[in-house]
């Protein structure tokens, strides 16, 4: 008998069962529940932030909030959004689904995953706590040096607490990261070998690696803002043989990568949902596999192109400029395969192939737009505009959180047994697409206008009135789309389980299970392992998956 | 799990923390040598 199975010396009370069995759970499927809705409320509070900021910039001269409190809250919402939410939200689907993908029975370590999982809450409630310690940090997401660093700009424990909560935040997702690669190299499933792994696990792999080889880089650079915040020492601070570059050079060695961090499993969702929802195999899988893994060596060359504007050598920014460049390329692959998946399929839009569509149309936006950023002369106008606050939202919301829905209404059922609405499904997706627009497209022309990002308020005579009002209105769209999901989940929380183990006719390991599955995730003998579609092959083996007769949506 | 699964799990999963630890190392190293070499 393993420990944990051992009976409390005091029993807990019956009532208090479900929730004490919820807390000490080492179970990779409600430890991956318990990551969704972790982020998700963080995404609502982050949102929430974000309608306050939109509502302080709808006119000029507006004063709903003082410039503090908007430095605060563009602060922790970018926080919240990035640390809080777009990276732990892919432990979620990461700790549900793997195991499933790969044949395994659990991750490697699951203690170690249920102690890296309470980290998330608690790095997030020191990074909030803050507000109550005479303000919370307010240098930016990037927290800058000097702005972070010294005590003369940003003299509130809010900053200290910040950084003390990504600390936690961190060591959460190198745990994390360490977990996930240890259940792929190691617990695979007879005949799953490298080729034969959903794109998704290559898309854990790698973002797991980046993770480990980045972060580390981030919890450096935190501790020496700490140690010259709190005990004198000098990194950043020119006048006693510091260097304010040092910060944003280390910084971005972890945050570029960083990006990839937040991408690549929306890369692996959108390659396993078009495939099922075309009825058509991956085009070029080993292409898709190896230009996931480009990118993530990639990832770490690329880091200079936040920093033109800094006074870097020239042939060092042209080094950065080109390398950005060639990023382009293995994800010009990714898009081009993903419309070869598509093309001459027979394509069913489920509320899941929206979000997958959408995904690939506002990531391409993304990416263009980052085009202009790449270049050394248009980098130098548009450095900290709005253009660069469109740019970062192309690819984080109209990529992330897109690929973040659209693996919801993919993995819903099996997650919860239960099938969400796909008319609302529906609707979430246009309002959601028509808002996302209306609220980022516009700063794109704000950008050029010349708005500054971070500022409080504008004068009427800058002419920007007009389309920041636009954005606060496509924010509210935006708001009521993220309504409708939550009443789509509500309502399928609260109705029956019906949903069947393979809804969609899936290709992987996963829908193979009961729909949730039982606590050993499977409860027969796993079908072989010949490709890297073994579901697809076990059924036109002539073996059934669903019972007879089933309704599927 | 079988104990020698669990053995190999933990050597590997080790291995990855120590190349976490030595990265953070990497990045003292990388301000030091910064800092040295730089001027202001």
């Amino acid at each position: 008998m393993a420990a944990a199975d051992l009976p409390l010396s005091r029993p807990v009370p019956r009532n208090y069962q479900a929730v004490w069995d919820w807390i000490t759970t080492t179970d990779h499927k409600r430890i991956g529940l318990l990551y969704l809705w972790t982020t998700m409320a963080f995404f609502l509070v982050g949102g929430l932030m974000a309608l306050v900021m939109r509502t302080q910039l709808a006119q000029p001269n507006n004063d709903l909030v003082t410039a503090s409190q908007y430095n605060q809250l563009f602060t922790m919402h970018g926080t919240t959004m990035i640390f809080l939410f777009t990276i732990p939200v892919w432990s979620a689907f990461g700790n549900f689904m793997l195991p499933l993908m790969i044949g395994a029975k659990d991750m490697a370590f699951p203690r170690i995953n249920a102690f890296a999982y309470w980290l998330i809450p608690l790095g997030g409630l020191v990074m909030y706590s803050g507000f109550f310690f005479g303000g919370a940090a307010s240098a930016g997401w990037t927290g800058y040096a000097p702005l972070a660093d010294s005590k003369l700009y940003t003299p509130q424990a809010g900053q200290d607490l910040w950084i003390l909560g990504l600390y936690i935040v961190g060591i959460a997702s190198v745990m994390g990261a360490v977990n996930f690669l240890v259940t792929i190299h190691q617990m695979r499933a007879p005949g799953m070998t490298w080729f034969r792994l959903p794109l998704f696990v290559w898309a854990v792999e790698v973002t797991s690696a980046l993770v480990l080889l980045a972060s580390p880089f981030l919890a450096a650079v935190g501790a020496m803002v700490l140690m010259d915040r709190q005990i004198g020492t000098d990194f950043f601070n020119p006048v006693h043989g510091g260097n304010v570059i040092l910060y944003q050079l280390i910084f971005w060695f972890y945050s570029h990568p960083a990006v990839y961090i937040m991408i690549l499993p929306g890369f692996g969702v959108i390659s396993e949902i078009l495939p099922v929802f075309t009825r058509k195999p991956i085009f070029g899988y080993r292409a898709m596999a190896m230009s996931m893994a480009a990118i993530g060596v990639l990832g770490f060359m690329v880091f200079g192109h936040h920093m033109f504007t800094v006074g870097l050598p020239l042939p060092v920014q042209i080094f950065f400029m080109a390398a950005t460049m060639v990023i382009a390329v293995p994800t010009g692959i990714k898009i081009f395969n993903w419309l070869g998946t598509m093309w001459g399929g027979s394509i069913r839009y489920s509320s899941a192939m929206l979000f997958a569509v959408g995904f690939i149309l506002m990531f391409l936006i993304g990416g263009l737009d980052g085009v202009f950023l790449a270049s050394l002369g248009i980098d130098y106008e548009l450095n900290g505009t709005y253009w660069v606050v469109a740019h970062i939202h192309y690819v984080l919301v109209g990529g992330s959180l897109f690929a973040v829905f659209a693996g919801l209404y993919y993995w819903w059922p099996k997650m919860f047994g239960r099938y969400l609405n796909e008319r609302l499904g529906k609707w979430h997706f246009w309002l959601m697409l028509i808002g996302f627009n209306l609220t980022f497209m516009p700063m794109h022309f704000l950008g050029v206008m010349g708005m500054p990002r971070r500022i409080a308020t504008y004068s009427a005579a800058s002419g920007w009135g007009p389309l920041n009002l636009l954005e606060t209105i496509g924010s509210y769209i935006i708001a009521i789309a993220i309504m409708v999901f939550l009443y789509n989940m509500a309502i399928s929380l609260h109705g029956p389980k019906t949903a069947v183990n393979d809804p969609w006719e899936g290709n992987s390991l996963e829908w193979f299970t009961s729909s949730p599955p039982p606590p050993e995730d499977f409860n027969k003998e796993l079908p072989p392992i010949e490709s890297n579609r073994p579901l697809r092959d076990f059924r036109l083996r002539g073996n059934a998956i669903n019972p007879p007769g089933a309704v599927l949506p | 799990m079988h104990r020698k699964n669990a053995a190999a799990n933990m050597r590997l999963g080790i291995t990855l923390t120590l190349i976490a630890i030595l990265m953070m190392a990497v990045a003292f190293g990388w301000a030091a040598l910064y800092l040295g070499t730089s001027h202001g």
